[in-house]
């Protein structure tokens, strides 16, 4: 049985969901319920990032072209050769 | 030996269909209970999109009769060479992760989606990551990603521990081949990852979310008015998760072990004039660079066309080389994690369905620069082992003996007894020329090395 006083997890949306279910759930399943409890943040998310978006594209110069979101470090000399 | 279709190892989970090897070839047999998916794919435009960009494997149909029931028959691009995530550096699980996210948003666009996220799926082909699962798309149903779990413990776990606790911990993945289960991760993340709002919900949170807290089973319980907005927040999301994850490869002393000296005088430039000319007198349409270090020299065989593959057991080292691919967009030059003494063994069920790394490709040439005495000294395997492992590899070999007077030699025998006797070049020229011919055997300039091409006698 689940000793409540001992469980770390008592407060957070994950719990008060089992909770909620009183369900066993694997872990399968439990990805996929967790969606619906994130649900209203995932859409307020998308909600503002689309927004950000529009207004990045209002501001950008036509024609520029995306950054890289990952611009590469490049090593200046030939290191470490055996 | 039995000419007929061999079905894959590592593809029997999905029942639409599945990879079959035939006639020196890899086909994918798709069945008929796939086949509303697979017109989606073409209707909707998402097969053209995903191919021009450069995101999915493209495919031809076949035609043939020796799949009684298929419903097609498809031949993708043939790869010479299958990488793992777990020989990945941190860059690349990332470039993965990233190339997925952008997969899942373009299919949610044009009413399709991703019904897994395993790192497994991805390929890097032409230096970039691409899906090589077509059957991974299904027609939308409004309802949570199935795949979000997995793409959790595929990606963002392990590129939260490579980035905020080790680069190394990538390799939990050889150990959890269907990713890092979630609990674990948030045990091994320091605590100050929990700061991060995006881990705190897709890791903390969501590992709690998936432990079992009684003895019932779940009901099915379809979820009402889920919207595509919610699916395209979460891929939002996510790719915002993964984009602030990052990792700086920093001056380790594998990094600068050399750095100092064989950089110094003629040594490089004579090695590469050399090693380019081996190059060119071989010919080699694949060529493995074992030892590769940031790659230095496995640009002299990707300059050639070849395909080639730089491996390395340093992820500093890996890490370098990939951006250095990235930057300057060669195509035909994958660098991947290796530890030699221990390369990845064959895994999964029945070890069948992920191959060991000499299972994977036989190459034409393999490079072996700075890396003997580390094998001889270092890890105390003898001459005749060395041998017979490269004898295995290739038919072609590039070779460096590094004398123990060398200096790099020397600092390895600093730290331990010199047992090693017959590590000299006449022992070593003994050894290789007993199941090789030597075609070339040249001094390197301002070292005592000799680099050698060899040729193995079949």
């Amino acid at each position: 049985m689940m000793n409540l006083q001992h469980h770390e997890a008592v407060h957070h949306p994950a719990f008060l969901l089992r909770m909620l279910l009183a369900v066993y759930v694997d872990p399968g399943s439990g990805s996929y319920y967790y969606q619906m409890v994130i649900v209203g943040l995932t859409t307020v998310f998308f909600f503002f990032t689309t927004i950000r978006q529009k207004i990045v594209s209002v501001f950008k110069k036509p024609g520029t072209p995306p950054a890289d979101p990952t611009p590469p470090q490049t090593p200046t000399d030939p290191r470490n050769i055996g | 030996m039995s000419d007929g279709p061999k079905v894959s190892g590592a593809s029997f989970r999905d029942p639409n269909g599945c990879i079959v090897q035939y006639r020196g070839e890899f086909l994918r047999v798709i069945q008929p209970s796939y086949a509303a998916h697979y017109q989606c794919l073409f209707e909707s435009g998402l097969y053209q999109e995903l191919v021009n960009q450069g995101l999915l494997i493209a495919h031809e149909e076949i035609k043939t009769e020796a799949f009684p029931g298929a419903f097609k028959v498809i031949r993708p691009r043939q790869l010479s060479f299958v990488s793992y995530p777990y020989e990945w550096c941190f860059s690349q699980l990332k470039a993965a992760a990233l190339a997925t996210l952008a997969i899942q948003r373009a299919a949610l666009a044009r009413g399709m989606i991703l019904q897994d996220a395993s790192a497994f799926n991805i390929q890097f082909i032409d230096g970039k990551p691409m899906l090589i699962d077509t059957l991974s798309f299904e027609r939308l149903r409004l309802q949570p990603w199935p795949a979000y779990g997995q793409f959790c413990r595929h990606f963002l776990a392990p590129l939260a521990l490579m980035s905020l606790r080790d680069p190394r911990l990538g390799q939990l993945a050889r150990v959890h081949l269907d990713g890092i289960p979630l609990d674990l991760a948030r045990k091994l993340l320091p605590w100050r990852s929990r700061l991060k709002l995006s881990l705190l919900i897709h890791l903390y949170w969501h590992a709690a979310s998936s432990q079992g807290s009684g003895g019932k089973t779940a009901k099915n319980r379809a979820p009402a008015n889920y919207r595509l907005s919610s699916l395209q927040g979460l891929v939002a999301f996510l790719e915002s998760a993964v984009q602030k994850l990052d990792w700086q490869p920093p001056k380790t002393s594998w990094a600068t072990y050399y750095g100092g000296t064989v950089t110094g005088g003629k040594y490089v430039e004579h090695k590469k004039l050399l090693v380019a000319q081996f190059l060119q007198a071989a010919q080699p349409r694949s060529v493995w660079d074992l030892g590769a270090n940031t790659g230095v020299f496995s640009r002299l065989a990707s300059a050639t066309k070849a395909d080639t593959f730089a491996f390395d057991g340093d992820p500093d080292c890996v890490e370098i080389n990939y951006l250095e691919t990235r930057r300057t967009g060669e195509s035909r030059l994958l660098p991947l994690l290796m530890d030699l003494t221990n390369p990845s063994p064959a895994l999964g069920w029945a070890h069948e369905e992920r191959m060991s790394w000499m299972q994977r490709q036989s190459p034409d040439l393999v490079m072996a620069l700075g890396l003997v005495h580390h094998l001889a000294i270092a890890n105390n395997l003898p001459l005749d082992r060395i041998e017979q492992f490269f004898t295995r590899l290739s038919a072609w070999l590039i070779i460096e003996f590094v004398p123990k007077n060398d200096e790099n030699a020397q600092k390895l025998l600093t730290v331990r007894e010199d047992i090693f006797p017959a590590y000299t070049r006449e022992d070593f020229e003994k050894q290789f020329g007993a199941s090789h011919t030597i075609l070339r055997a040249e001094p390197v300039q301002d070292s005592p090395r000799t680099l050698y091409l060899m040729r193995r006698r079949d």
